[in-house]
């Protein structure tokens, strides 16, 4: 609906992890962070870095980028489950910051594994993103949400969890 | 979660630092933190500068204030910090479209017709003889779906509601909270009084909600939208008065929690006073704070969040994606 709204890093992450959220989050329908798994990530990010260091870089302002240093992306996550999906969003800045003619690689931050992961935007990693990208661009024509049968795992920390699952079916309020 | 700050005594509201202060007349000093402030609610005299007002809008707090009668004046709804050009589009659209107007119309009757049943099968189980009215009702809910226009489902409202007033004395049985018959701007006595003041609240909670999510709440279904007031909390409120407002003034009034001597007699009406507002507002909230088991999230969900995941489902209704079924109680 709003189809010159860029795609964000934040609904390459969403995309993979569930269609239905990229959707509304594409159609402008964000939830309040009210979720403590949000509150959570905010928390492990400022327990493990600087003010500093923890500057978010915004560009063309629609790319949020955790924090870069000596030309690195830094992108801090604080659950290892959708690691894969962080992946792309990082390889998604990678290849937007490419467009503009900066050439560099990423590091995923995990601070609660104490672990840290190197990104490359290599061949393969572009083919598969390219093709997320026109899954994004095909899922934001469609006119309704995805459906998705029953609230999964991921859905008990998920910010759209009430709106999703709002109705109580029959009996039993 | 976060709460309804209820400031029932005159005093300066003000910003100190990242917390909001509350100076009394007595000079007495009361601070809040502002992330567990949903609300806030002004009975008595506030004052308050722009300064405040802007640290409310970046937190995202309303505010609603009402005159020394209870009634509600009037709300400082900060701007839209939520909102989807797609779902207001979508909004419109339905108010707009006759038919899809009148089928979310017809959609909030029906539910406040029904929860106004249930409420009566609550009283009837407790052998109040109030059978007639709860076919009553049910006699005017099957003619919801014939009705052609908005009119005449606010008529149909209109008269459910007049059979389940008439249902209150048989419930109550008490001479000092006799009803008779509906009275609004002045209340006429002490039971009247009581639902005035429990519709506002429910009317400030359905707009406080609204603003969490992406809805306009100018634009109602079942109560005409004119743009200078809110008109969607109205219908929502439809469904849930029953529910919260009537269950809480029935149960105050039945375990004689309020007495005649919280009320006071001005301007030819009857209100309630300092000490009467009081014991209300603090059922409300334990009312609003009444869990039950929702199975789909699987878990206790409280009344107040319940009215916030209608509003869900209104959104969900709006964009096509699901048509929209009303709350229902069930005991
Ligand atoms: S609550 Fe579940 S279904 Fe809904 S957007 Fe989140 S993950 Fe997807």
């Amino acid at each position: 609906m709003n189809p010159s709204d860029p795609i964000t890093g934040t609904h390459i992450h969403y995309f993979l992890v569930c269609p239905r959220k990229c959707w509304l989050s594409l159609h402008r329908l964000e939830q309040e962070t009210g979720s403590d798994l949000v509150e959570l990530g905010k928390l492990t990010h400022e327990r493990t870095f600087t003010r500093q260091q923890l500057r978010e870089v915004d560009v063309d302002g629609f790319l949020r980028i955790d924090f870069t240093s000596e030309g690195i992306v830094h992108e801090v996550k604080h659950g290892q489950s959708e690691e894969h999906a962080h992946r792309m969003q990082l390889a998604y800045y990678l290849y937007q910051l490419r467009l503009r003619g900066v050439q560099t690689h990423g590091v995923l931050h995990y601070p609660n594994q104490r672990r840290k992961e190197r990104v490359e935007l290599t061949p393969e990693l572009e083919a598969e993103l390219q093709q997320v990208l026109q899954q994004v661009e095909a899922l934001r024509q469609q006119p309704l949400p995805p459906q998705v049968p029953r609230p999964m795992r991921i859905c008990r920390s998920c910010a759209y969890e009430e709106f999703c699952w709002s109705e109580n079916e029959e009996v039993g309020q | 979660m976060k709460k309804s700050l209820y400031l029932t005594s005159s005093g300066t509201l003000s910003r100190d630092q990242n917390t909001l202060l509350l100076e009394l007349e007595t000079g007495e000093k009361r601070y809040f933190p502002i992330e567990q402030i949903g609300d806030i609610h002004c009975f008595g005299e506030a004052s308050l500068n722009k300064r405040l007002l802007e640290y409310l809008t970046q937190q995202g707090v309303p505010v609603h204030f009402y005159n020394y009668y209870e009634y509600y004046v009037g709300s400082y709804y900060p701007r839209e910090h939520n909102s989807s050009g797609f779902l207001t589009l979508k909004q419109a659209e339905h108010y707009l479209d006759e038919s899809k107007r009148l089928d979310l119309a017809r959609r909030f009757v029906r539910g406040a017709l029904q929860n106004l049943q249930q409420v009566l099968r609550y009283y009837a189980h407790r052998e109040k003889p109030v059978h007639p009215m709860i076919e009553g009702i049910a006699q005017v809910e099957a003619q919801l779906d014939d009705a052609a226009s908005v009119e005449t489902l606010m008529q149909l409202e209109g008269q459910a509601r007049e059979m389940y007033y008439s249902a209150l004395d048989p419930v109550l049985q008490n001479p000092d909270f006799a009803f008779e018959s509906r009275s609004r701007r002045p209340p006429a006595n002490r039971l009247n009084a009581l639902i005035s003041f429990g519709n506002s609240l429910m009317y400030t909670l359905a707009l406080s909600e609204i603003y969490r999510t992406h809805l306009d709440p100018r634009i109602g279904f079942l109560h005409a939208t004119n743009y200078r007031r809110f008109s969607l909390n109205l219908d929502v409120a439809e469904v849930f008065k029953p529910v919260l407002v009537d269950r809480t003034v029935l149960t105050l009034v039945g375990l004689r929690q309020i007495q005649p001597e919280h009320f006071g007699e001005e301007l030819g009406g009857v209100y309630l006073n300092d000490e009467g507002r009081k014991r209300f507002l603090q059922a409300w909230e334990e009312r609003l704070q009444t869990t039950f088991q929702h199975r789909r999230l699987k878990r206790n969900v409280s009344y107040r969040t319940a009215v916030r995941l209608e509003l869900f489902k209104i959104e969900k209704h709006l964009i096509g994606e699901k048509p929209y079924e009303p709350f229902r109680a069930y005991w």
